[in-house]
């Protein structure tokens, strides 16, 4: 079989059916793959919370200023958890993706590192450093008072040569923090809290006023410290 | 501000041959002189920029609206192979002169990684933006910019110690690519000194 | 030429990466470990085998001119494809690979075969050619990978064999051209 003539009709041709037959059979793949890699993303998403929160049944995705969190619910539709996945632009390679779980009196109940570009076997510790049993434990830290390395004033311990990572991760929680005050409410007072529908705290005392900003929250005024939530 | 910044860090921090090992057949190839490398330099910089804008309006106005992402790689590359196709006839046409200097190093591009892989991280919105929205098209024509100049300056620098390297006496086993790629290593080395710059 | 030799023909003598020198990028960029390495060169070999195989098939169906686009067409469309794959059977190894996958298609490896063998040559050759060139591909990105994660992980295969950090330099950007580097001058001594 001789080739075909190299006239400008058939090279076109040629060129757009093979084009055309690709397509359509990427098409196809691309539609039977797309059920297993949502699953995957699933699968990776609940293995990350399951690190990062207590026990849960459920979970509520919700991004709150463009940023993604994730409420995690009990089987009796109790709050148990919530999640943030922050990303900080401070890291030494470049940004650093952290998924930071707080648990309901806003303390840090775990965390895990999504993504980073660190200097391996300095900054890339932090997946472990700052972890319990780590040197730089945060777990259960309470982050009202923003979390700062030692060299600035705070108190976690920096991973050693790595001031700069480690000063990220900080950022990095400090910004999961403020989200999650921003989505969930705190129960740790200032001199005034707010408080959204899905949060219980514990006993307020000394309240002075409350009030009910809108549907879902209520804002807590105190005389001195302490609260107590009562929806 | 950040613009500069995105420079430096594609150019240095990041650069494409020494740290994300796209671009090595043409820089083990053709840095024989430093006069050739300058050449496939500024070949590189020229189609690099023009292939990141055009698979950038496909990107956002083709691909993502019609959610047809997966087509991404024909796409792309076929762009590339056409556009590639396209510089050297108008050049040709335009300026004979400006085609025999960079004539030959026009059709290696369409392999080149560095250019699919460039169109790739900006399609994707996955480079280093420097805090600026990376699915727009100024950052990413900076980007391409940046990349291309840390594509060039990597070759020249290779050239330079290259020319100098053909004069030393090798052993037989390691002339040529060998020593080259261990001439690319130390390179390697020297430009992760750049880390943390930006 | 006869089957076996068309086979093994890729895994010293003419080894695309050691002795060609074609498809450098993604050997320096995914040889961190074994595994890395190794995956690599099996998705390479994946798209080299149906790329070659339905090249020779429509050959006589291209206009010359257009060739090459065409058969980057189809080599892309199967690099779509074990892209898609990976991404929803073996997210981990998609991850890691990352911006590789999608560059096998200037894999001058790929494009190298079409052009000089499925184009002139039978089905069945073409995807025996297609197999050794990809397999002794894969077989040299997998030596490096454990070189240079014995050397910079103190692991292997995934294994920790001494709880500590390695030469890390080894895993990182330099250690791939150094490591490439003697490998070529070994093979090449070896090859004399």
């Amino acid at each position: 079989m001789a080739k075909k003539q190299s006239s400008l009709i058939n090279m076109v041709l040629t060129l757009f059916v093979i084009t055309v037959v690709a397509a359509v059979a990427l098409g196809f793949v691309y539609y039977f793959t797309q059920e297993p890699i949502a699953q995957v993303k699933e699968k990776k998403l609940n293995e990350g919370l399951m690190k990062v929160l207590p026990a849960f049944d459920h979970q509520v995705a919700e991004e709150v200023e463009g940023v993604p969190t994730y409420k995690a619910f009990d089987a009796n539709e109790q709050l148990v958890g919530t999640a943030v996945e922050v990303v900080t632009d401070k890291g030494f390679g470049g940004d650093v993706k952290v998924l930071v779980g707080f648990d309901t009196d806003g303390k840090i109940f775990g965390y895990t590192v999504l993504e980073h570009k660190e200097t391996a076997g300095l900054g890339s510790k932090m997946g472990d450093w700052f972890q319990e049993g780590g040197k730089g434990n945060v777990i259960g830290k309470d982050l009202s008072t923003p979390a700062k390395v030692k060299k600035d004033g705070g108190d976690v311990d920096a991973i050693t040569a790595a001031t700069i990572s480690s000063r990220a991760f900080c950022d990095a929680l400090n910004k999961a923090y403020a989200t999650y005050v921003n989505t969930v409410g705190s129960c740790v007072s200032t001199d005034t809290l707010i408080i959204k529908s899905d949060l219980k705290c514990d006993t307020l005392t000394n309240v002075s006023t409350i009030r009910k900003t809108d549907e879902n929250s209520i804002e807590v005024t105190f005389k001195e410290e302490g609260g107590q939530d009562n929806e | 501000m950040a613009y500069i910044l995105i420079i430096i860090s594609a150019m240095l921090v990041n650069n494409i041959v020494l740290a994300q090992f796209l671009g090595i057949c043409p820089f083990l190839g053709v840095s024989g002189k430093v006069k050739t490398a300058v050449g496939m330099g500024s070949a590189v910089l020229f189609v690099m920029t023009l292939a990141t804008i055009v698979t950038w309006l496909v990107q956002t106005y083709i691909l993502n609206p019609l959610g047809i992402q997966f087509m991404q790689t024909v796409a792309f590359i076929l762009i590339i192979a056409a556009l590639v196709q396209m510089v050297e006839i108008i050049l040709k046409k335009i300026s004979p002169s400006l085609y025999q200097a960079l004539g030959i190093f026009l059709p290696l591009i369409t392999t080149n990684c560095a250019i699919l892989g460039v169109a790739i991280l900006v399609g994707n919105g996955t480079y280093n933006s420097m805090g600026l929205d990376a699915t727009s098209l100024l950052p990413a024509i900076v980007f391409a910019i940046g990349t291309a100049l840390g594509f060039m300056l990597a070759l020249v620098i290779f050239a330079g110690i290259r020319e100098h390297l053909a004069k030393l006496p090798i052993p037989e086993g390691m002339k040529g690519v060998p020593a080259a790629l261990v001439v690319a290593g130390i390179l390697a080395l020297a430009f992760m000194g750049f880390s943390g710059l930006v | 030429m006869n089957n076996w030799k068309n086979f093994t023909k890729g895994f010293i003598k003419e080894n695309p990466v050691l002795v060609m020198l074609l498809g450098c990028c993604p050997t320096l960029g995914t040889t961190t470990s074994a595994i890395n390495g190794l995956s690599m060169g099996l998705a390479t070999t994946f798209v080299l085998v149906c790329s070659n195989i339905v090249i020779s098939l429509i050959k006589n169906l291209i206009p010359d001119k257009v060739r090459i686009p065409s058969y980057i067409v189809v080599i892309a469309s199967f690099v779509t494809v074990i892209d898609l794959l990976m991404q929803a059977y073996l997210p981990g190894i998609y991850e890691t690979l990352g911006l590789f996958i999608p560059l096998i298609v200037v894999n001058c490896i790929v494009l190298g075969r079409a052009e000089a063998f499925a184009s002139k040559n039978g089905v069945w050759a073409s995807c025996v050619d297609g197999l050794g060139m990809g397999l002794g591909y894969a077989l040299a990105l997998m030596i490096l990978g454990a070189v240079r994660e014995v050397l910079g992980s103190l692991s292997i295969f995934g294994w920790q064999f001494i709880q500590a950090d390695g030469i890390l330099v080894f895993v990182l950007a330099p250690g791939a051209f150094f490591g490439l580097a003697y490998f070529i001058a070994v093979v090449r001594r070896f090859n004399k």
